[in-house]
């Protein structure tokens, strides 16, 4: 699709008090479209993080647990509670999130857990309620919407055992077998909770994020080795079946854990969210054509002029701009006005170019 | 005995080896067991040093840990009432109010109990009158403060307010992802970290001094 410099005259500014980053262009499909072109590298400009939604329906009982509902459905039921298993989640307002109070766990000895872990009966969630009560807003949203589980395999770990117990359960030779059972069970239960997503919400999503934290800010928790052996199979298992029902699969992993990358591609996910303190640019040379990450920092100082903005974008689009590698422009960032039209216009024309 | 080979077995995180080793030191009631707790704690110094390396992950300091508190539980019968049991610095240790995180709290407190501390463990979301409290039932000198979350940075300065305001003399180090050199200056902390291995150095001067 040729590009019309309308797409920019007529585009809506971003409003950074409503905390809305992105500039919204006039183009030709919307920002959902586009990314689910940047599958076949065919996407008509880059896509930005942000054109990524979560989709939290209330009826997981992770989603308010975890304080984190969003839906079309007006929710206003209280926030931190009991998740899926039944674990008790504190919600901390300070932090705006929740978590499970450390010190008393659920299961203190990881070989018990098919006595003590009771699996919830996802049947019994109101999924026709939640289809019905969200339809509009996900058939008519302008972004990719993904379904949110917020708590995966290792995370899910640490709110049965706490994370020292959880981690020694993971790596102790005597009890891995244990552990291994266990995220096998928890990927069968996500199988489950898929296909009721498949069921229920039809195609009016596009993909799974799951959340599973694999390190701090200065590292990894765990080797590869760990990972490779623990926890990339069970993901395996999942997103072969997610993929197998025409969806996508996002993985939100938070730490600085690049040297994990090569975990996450084996793993089969398509997207990864990770934090800014990762060496992007490196990864992206790495693995960009195998793994849709956020790409770099704009560098692009706050206080630039619009003259720099334009200057930053267009080295920006050099470096990152390859469609047959799709990125994500990162918004940790908050690149300015100026930077987002430009670096919009300069692919737009490159890539409506090569489809000539 | 090659307690050699028992550090280095520590420090390798080969636990059928250390556990084998330590039982064998026991065979004749544990006469060499100081010297196996100093091997442990030797073993320990190299998981804190390969941490610092990038060689070693969160995980390995956990499993350390595990290891080391098996390590102890082994020796014990044999150390009571030798040297190794002998006073030890005691010091207080916390995750600071209004946060509820306790992993790096408690890889610290494995760490600084493997190099010899008493620790008051107060737990987390602790107030900084139940520090200022314990430090002055049990004069202790010494006190940890952990956090995770850039809130955590506020209690911690309440806390430091606390101690400094009801005169004890205590020595304070703040760990965790949000401290940084210019929060440590900024709150009148003495020491700041964020990785176990300095936080456990920082302590061990500390007690030299203090002995």
């Amino acid at each position: 699709m040729k590009f019309d410099k309308k797409e920019i005259e007529n585009a809506k500014m971003p409003d950074f008090s409503a905390r809305r980053m992105a500039v919204e262009f006039d183009s030709p499909i919307t920002p959902r479209e586009n990314l689910k072109l940047a599958f076949q590298k065919k996407q008509l400009w880059m896509p930005s993080a942000s054109d990524k939604g979560w989709f939290c329906p209330h009826i997981i009982p992770d989603n308010p647990a975890r304080a984190f509902v969003i839906q079309g459905a007006k929710y206003d039921g209280p926030v931190g509670g009991n998740d899926m298993f039944g674990i008790y989640w504190e919600y901390v307002p300070s932090a705006r999130g929740s978590i499970v109070r450390p010190g008393n766990p659920t299961l203190t000895d990881i070989t018990k857990w098919k006595e003590v872990i009771k699996f919830p009966d996802v049947d019994s969630w109101d999924w026709e309620g939640s289809a019905r009560d969200n339809k509009d807003f996900l058939v008519n949203s302008t972004r990719y919407q993904n379904v949110c589980i917020f708590t995966g395999w290792f995370e899910r770990l640490i709110s049965f055992m706490d994370f020292g117990p959880a981690a020694f359960a993971l790596m102790n030779r005597k009890t891995k077998d244990y552990v291994k059972e266990l995220m096998d069970a928890l990927s069968d239960l996500w199988i489950d909770v898929v296909d009721h997503c498949a069921k229920y919400y039809g195609h009016d999503f596009d993909g799974f994020t799951f959340h599973d934290d694999w390190g701090a800010q200065d590292g990894p928790f765990f080797h590869e080795r760990v990972v490779r052996e623990m926890l990339v199979p069970y993901m395996r298992k999942v997103t072969d079946h997610v993929h197998e029902l025409g969806y996508t699969c996002d993985l939100h992993s938070c730490g600085s854990i690049d040297r994990l990358v090569p975990c996450i591609i084996e793993a089969g996910w398509d997207f990864w969210d990770g934090m800014a303190i990762n060496d992007y640019h490196t990864l992206y040379e790495q693995y960009g054509d195998k793994l849709i990450m956020s790409a770099p920092g704009t560098e692009c100082p706050k206080d630039a002029s619009p003259e720099e903005q334009k200057a930053y974008a267009a080295k920006y689009a050099e470096e990152y701009g390859d469609r047959l590698r799709p990125a994500l422009v990162s918004n940790y960032d908050k690149p300015g006005v100026d930077f987002q039209i430009e670096l919009y216009r300069i692919l737009r024309e490159k890539y409506s170019e090569e489809d000539d | 005995m090659d307690f050699e080979k028992l550090a280095q077995a520590m420090g390798d995180l080969d636990e059928d080896t250390v556990v084998e080793m330590l039982e064998a030191v026991m065979e004749d009631g544990g006469s060499e067991a100081d010297k196996a707790m100093e091997a442990c704690q030797k073993g320990m110094e190299l998981v804190g040093n390969l941490f610092e390396e990038g060689e070693y992950f969160v995980g390995d300091l956990i499993y350390a840990g595990e290891l080391m508190t098996q390590a102890v539980e082994i020796l014990t019968p044999a150390l009571v009432g030798s040297d190794s049991s002998g006073p030890k610095t005691k010091m207080i240790l916390c995750t600071v109010k209004d946060d509820l995180h306790d992993i790096g709290k408690n890889i610290v407190r494995a760490m600084l109990e493997a190099a010899g501390f008493d620790v008051v463990d107060l737990g987390i979301d602790v107030e900084p009158e139940k520090v200022v409290e314990v430090a002055k039932e049990q004069n202790i000198k010494i006190v940890a403060l952990s956090g995770v979350l850039t809130l955590a940075l506020d209690s911690m300065k309440d806390t430091v307010d606390a101690i400094r305001k009801a005169g004890l003399d205590c020595k304070i180090i703040i760990g965790g992802a949000p401290v940084s050199e210019e929060a440590c200056a900024a709150m009148g902390a003495d020491e700041w970290a964020h990785s176990p291995q300095k936080t456990i150095n920082v302590c061990k001067a500390w007690a030299a001094e203090l002995a």
